[in-house]
C-alpha cells in the first residue's frame, strides 16, 4: 500500500501540473451584427446606399456611397441599444434594436471581451424587417432580413 | 485438539483493528474522526501566485464508508495583465466516501468518494473593450455573494505513516451545471473550490497531512493469509 501510494503520490501532481492551460488570446466573442437586403423571395438585394449612420456614435462610422446588399454594424458596447439609420438619396429608413451585454474574461491574460445577446427589433420604418438569428457570434451568417 | 481449538478462538487484532466478529461488535459504529490540512494548494501557489486554496478536512468512518466534511478559502488574483480580476470566497464539500481495503488492519485506505459543494465568493473586474465603431471603453465593475454548486467525483488514499498520522491524496473531478450562475454584471472567471467557470468539468488535487483520534479498534473483516 504505502509503495502504491508513494508512487501515485509523485506521478499525479507532475501530471496534473503538466494539464495546466496557457491562454490562447483567440477572441470568443463578436460585437457584429448582419444585416441583409432581400427581395420578396429571399433573394440578396442590391440597394444604392449614400450614407449610414448610428446615432449616438459621432463620427466613428464611415460613409457609404454604394451599391450593397448586406451590412455589418458593430453594436455599442455600453448600452443596450441602438438606432441605425439607412439614407438612399431622398429617402431614410431606421431600425431600433436592443440586445443584452455582459463583460466577459477569456483569460485575464487577455483582453476583456464583450457577450452580447439576445438582438431584437424595437421598431423600424422598413416595410419588413425580420430578426433571424438573435444569437450574435461569429458563426452566424446572418441577424437581420430587410425585405425591400 | 484442544490446543487446535484455542488457537483458532485466539482474538485477531492489531494496535488499530479488530476482527469484525457480529456478535461482539456493531461494525456502523464510528471508531475515529480524522483532521486534515491540504498542503498542494500553498506548494501550488509558490509556482502559480495568482491562485491561492488553502482548505482542510475531517472524515468519521462508518463501517467501511466514511463521512466527509471539506472547507476552505480559494482566491485568484490577476492584476498586472491587460484585464484585472478577482475573485476570492470560502467553499465546502460535504459527501461520503467507500474504502476499497477496508480489511486493511492499519486502516490504509483506497477509496471512492463523492461531494456535494457549494461556492460563495466576490469578484472585481476591470480592463479595456476596444470596439470596431465605439473605440476603447474602460470597464470596471464588481459583484458579490456570487454562489454556485457542483458535483464531485473522487479517488484518493490515505495512509498511516507513523502512529496517528496519515498522508494522502484525492483527486477530483468535478462537474459544474452552468445555468446555476452568470446571471450577475460580468460573467464569472474563477470559482474558488472550482476553478475556471467556463469549463463544465475541472480537475482537482490535494495532498493531505491528516490525524486520527481513535478512541476504539475498528471491527474489520479479517485478510486471511
Amino acid at each position: 500500500m504505502r509503495k502504491i501510494f508513494l508512487a501515485t503520490l509523485i506521478g499525479l501532481p507532475a501530471f496534473l501540473i503538466s494539464c495546466n492551460d496557457q491562454p490562447t488570446c483567440i477572441p470568443e466573442q463578436t460585437d457584429l451584427i448582419k444585416i441583409a437586403f432581400i427581395d420578396i423571395v429571399g433573394n440578396p438585394k442590391n440597394i444604392i446606399l449614400t450614407s449610414l449612420t448610428v446615432d449616438n456614435s459621432g463620427d466613428s462610422f464611415p460613409v457609404f456611397n454604394d451599391t450593397i446588399s448586406n451590412v455589418i454594424i458593430p453594436l455599442n458596447p455600453l448600452d443596450s441599444s441602438i438606432i441605425i439609420r439607412f439614407y438612399q438619396d431622398t429617402i431614410s429608413n431606421y431600425i431600433a434594436l436592443s440586445y443584452t451585454t455582459i463583460p466577459v474574461v477569456l483569460n485575464p491574460k487577455c483582453e476583456l471581451e464583450m457577450k452580447f445577446d439576445f438582438l431584437k427589433m424595437d421598431s423600424t420604418d422598413f416595410e419588413d424587417v425580420d430578426v433571424v438569428e438573435s444569437a450574435i457570434s461569429l458563426q452566424t451568417a446572418r441577424n437581420i432580413e430587410v425585405t425591400h | 485438539m484442544a490446543f487446535g481449538t484455542q488457537a483458532q478462538e485466539q482474538v485477531q487484532e492489531t494496535k488499530y483493528a479488530i476482527k469484525l466478529d457480529s456478535t461482539l461488535h456493531n461494525k456502523w459504529l464510528p471508531t475515529g474522526v480524522r483532521f486534515g490540512l491540504d498542503i498542494a494548494g500553498p506548494i501550488y501557489n509558490l509556482f502559480e501566485p495568482t491562485i491561492s486554496n488553502y482548505e482542510g478536512m475531517a472524515d468519521i468512518d462508518f463501517g467501511k464508508f466514511f463521512g466527509v466534511i471539506e472547507m476552505g478559502r480559494g482566491a485568484y488574483k490577476s492584476t498586472d495583465s491587460p484585464t484585472s480580476y478577482t475573485s476570492s470566497g470560502f467553499f465546502y464539500r460535504i459527501g461520503a466516501d467507500v474504502n476499497l481495503t477496508a480489511k486493511d488492519a492499519k486502516l490504509n485506505s483506497l477509496f471512492f468518494g463523492l461531494r456535494y459543494a457549494t461556492s460563495s465568493f466576490n469578484e472585481t473586474l476591470s480592463g479595456e473593450l476596444t470596439n470596431a465603431g465605439w473605440g476603447v471603453n474602460p470597464i470596471s465593475d464588481e459583484q458579490s455573494k456570487s454562489s454556485v454548486n457542483w458535483v464531485e467525483m473522487n479517488i484518493g488514499m490515505r495512509v498511516r505513516v507513523w502512529k496517528s498520522f496519515f498522508m494522502g491524496y484525492a483527486v477530483r473531478f468535478k462537474l459544474l451545471k452552468h445555468s446555476a450562475f452568470n446571471e450577475g454584471n460580468f460573467e464569472t472567471y474563477f470559482i474558488p473550490g472550482y476553478g475556471v467557470a467556463e469549463n463544465t468539468s475541472n480537475w482537482g488535487f490535494n495532498y493531505y497531512v491528516q490525524y486520527r483520534i481513535e478512541w476504539k479498534k475498528k471491527p474489520i473483516r479479517w485478510k486471511e493469509n
